[in-house]
């Protein structure tokens, strides 16, 4: 698949703190990428390297192949957009007067370009308002930030808490802009967020960072099998068991030294019979759900231990 | 390049902050020459010849002219305090992180910035100057003695060495607008810079006059003058002050503003080519 971002060893140090520690990422083409940490875990320095906002101290990165130390890197941000922290806008300018000067900078003069993108945001209504920035609510900030962001047509678009501000419905607007997006026009994203629930429902990549370190990098498929359901039994012969189970359903199952795991749902009214029709004892059953939550707190706990 | 020239010059004019500047020139342009005239037209002034004989010697429309320029003017500290303001906004609001990411080279935008700041600082002078001339010319003559070809090529040449020292200028607040992390500390260091020259340019004055008076030794005096004329807070006493230029006096006004140009400017440069951005 073809690479839109790849990350080796990358580390920024701010004095003597290191705010990134030797990360490592993969970002490939259409990919939406989660990208989730506690405050202060490095999320926002990542993004500010990969912008070329901040240098690394070590490590490298190449961006749409390009090498982040290359001449070329600036072409290559080119094809970009990102909001890093807060929406970069001028609050003394109207929106439409923000993204005018931003087609400037861009060397483009297309007020339908610009009408677009404020009615992909849900901003149409201030196309041609003479309404400052400043006096927008910090939802209608955020949206404008998004806006500029995608007034370039970037392939691939850094969103560094995009839900901050947000009311839930201008939260399910941004969602649905993020798939529409990543599903009509092919744009690849990189998600910071702390609402791991709002995450989960756009994400098919995760990074987890912690103290500047990536712990984890996991599929979304490969996280829907972490934290599916699961029952566990424990029976006096766990090899019977195994087969047993095996035969009766068709559920990803795990071996135990006790007894079996069983992934997703499973009919365990027509199991436990299988089993005991078998003449296994049954020792214990056990169901469980791993959320998202307990997941990222599982994984952190572990990098924190 | 292009393009984020024509960026910021769209984002300066949509600033208020510009037609305050461009009022303030105004203003002080029809109130200096206005304060003059009721000086001179002061009984106490009109019935004494010998003040009067002096102050129309000394107080004509090319004197306001270049006295205009002056950088230790109300004007003269206010223009560059409310230019700084316009220009950090791109810093302050982090709208320079969309310049980055649009992918526009440092280079680029650092030497946008310097070029908006020069245009900008030059334009507001030269329209408060110009205003000043027109005002003062009503009131007063342009010199004491009647304008030659030799007068206006002389106006010219004042003209270009006070753009040379407000281009040294504008390197100087694009420098500091580009390194420093915000606008109150620009400011600071900015009027403290200009105080510094003009305290220092006033001392070596008043050091030079008395030992002028009192014979003093000229290997000293010839050190001091230089370091008095290439203060550029100085160059207000010198520039459009006499009637025409020496090679010498040529190379105490350009080449100071050169060097403060080439010199802050490449600061500017390579700091903020290596500056973490906010």
């Amino acid at each position: 698949m073809d690479c839109v971002l790849s990350i080796h060893g990358l580390s920024k140090k701010y004095k003597k703190q290191m705010a990134v520690n030797g990360v490592d990422m993969h970002i490939d083409r259409g990919d939406i990428y989660g990208f989730v940490g506690e405050n202060g875990s490095g999320k926002t320095t990542v993004i500010r390297l990969i912008t070329g906002l901040i240098f690394p101290h070590a490590g490298s990165f190449r961006l749409f192949g390009v090498n982040h130390d290359s001449k070329e890197i600036i072409k290559a941000r080119s094809r970009i957009g990102a909001i890093v922290e807060t929406p970069s806008i001028y609050m003394n300018m109207s929106a439409y007067n923000n993204l005018k000067t931003q087609c400037r900078i861009l060397g483009v003069d297309d007020d339908e370009k610009i009408r677009s993108v404020l009615c992909d945001v849900g901003l149409g209504e201030l196309y041609g308002e003479k309404k400052h920035a400043s006096n927008f609510s910090l939802g209608m900030r955020q949206r404008l930030g998004i806006a500029m962001a995608l007034l370039g047509d970037p392939e691939f678009l850094i969103l560094d808490e995009p839900m901050n501000g947000l009311d839930p419905a201008g939260i399910v607007e941004i969602r649905e802009l993020i798939l529409r997006l990543n599903r009509e026009r092919g744009i690849t994203f990189l998600i910071s967020s702390h609402i791991l629930s709002e995450l989960s429902l756009v994400a098919t990549k995760y990074g987890i960072i912690s103290k500047g370190r990536l712990i984890k990098e996991i599929t979304a498929e490969q996280l829907h099998n972490e934290c599916a359901k699961a029952v566990a039994i424990s029976a006096d012969d766990p090899q019977k068991l195994a087969r047993v189970a095996a035969e009766a359903v068709d559920n990803r199952i795990e071996c135990t030294a006790e007894g079996v795991k069983i992934f997703g749902d499973t009919d365990l009214n027509a199991l436990l019979s299988a089993i005991i029709g078998n003449g296994i004892r049954i020792l214990s059953v056990h169901c469980s759900e791993t959320s998202f939550e307990d997941y990222y707190l599982s994984v952190i706990g572990g990098a924190r231990a | 390049m292009m393009n984020l020239l024509r960026a910021d010059f769209r984002r300066i004019r949509k600033d208020k902050l510009l037609l305050v500047m461009g009022i303030l020139a105004v203003a002080f342009a029809l109130i200096t020459p206005l304060l003059y005239s009721i000086l001179f037209s002061s009984t106490d002034v009109a019935d004494d010849p010998m003040v009067s004989s002096m102050l129309s010697g000394y107080i004509t429309a090319k004197s306001q002219f270049f006295a205009s320029f002056s950088l230790g003017n109300n004007l003269g500290l206010a223009i560059p305090i409310l230019l700084v303001i316009i220009l950090c906004k791109d810093f302050s609001y982090g709208t320079i992180r969309n310049k980055i990411i649009a992918g526009k080279s440092r280079s680029a935008i650092f030497m946008s910035l310097f070029i908006s700041c020069s245009v900008l600082l030059t334009a507001v002078m030269l329209l408060h100057a110009f205003m000043t001339l027109f005002v003062s010319l009503i009131f007063f003559d342009y010199q004491a003695t009647p304008f030659t070809l030799g007068d206006f090529w002389y106006f010219l040449a004042s003209l270009a060495f006070e753009i040379l020292i407000l281009l040294c200028i504008a390197a100087l607040l694009s420098w500091l607008c580009a390194v420093m992390k915000n606008v109150g500390l620009v400011i600071v260091l900015y009027v403290a810079f200009i105080f510094a020259l003009i305290i220092i340019g006033s001392i070596l004055q008043v050091v030079i006059g008395v030992m002028e008076m009192t014979g003093g030794d000229e290997s000293t005096l010839s050190i001091l003058r230089f370091f008095d004329r290439i203060n550029i807070a100085s160059a207000a006493s010198y520039i459009g002050m006499g009637n025409s230029y020496s090679i010498q006096d040529v190379l105490y006004f350009t080449l100071p503003s050169l060097l403060g140009i080439a010199g802050f400017g490449g600061l500017g440069l390579m700091k903020f080519r290596k500056k973490d951005l906010k």
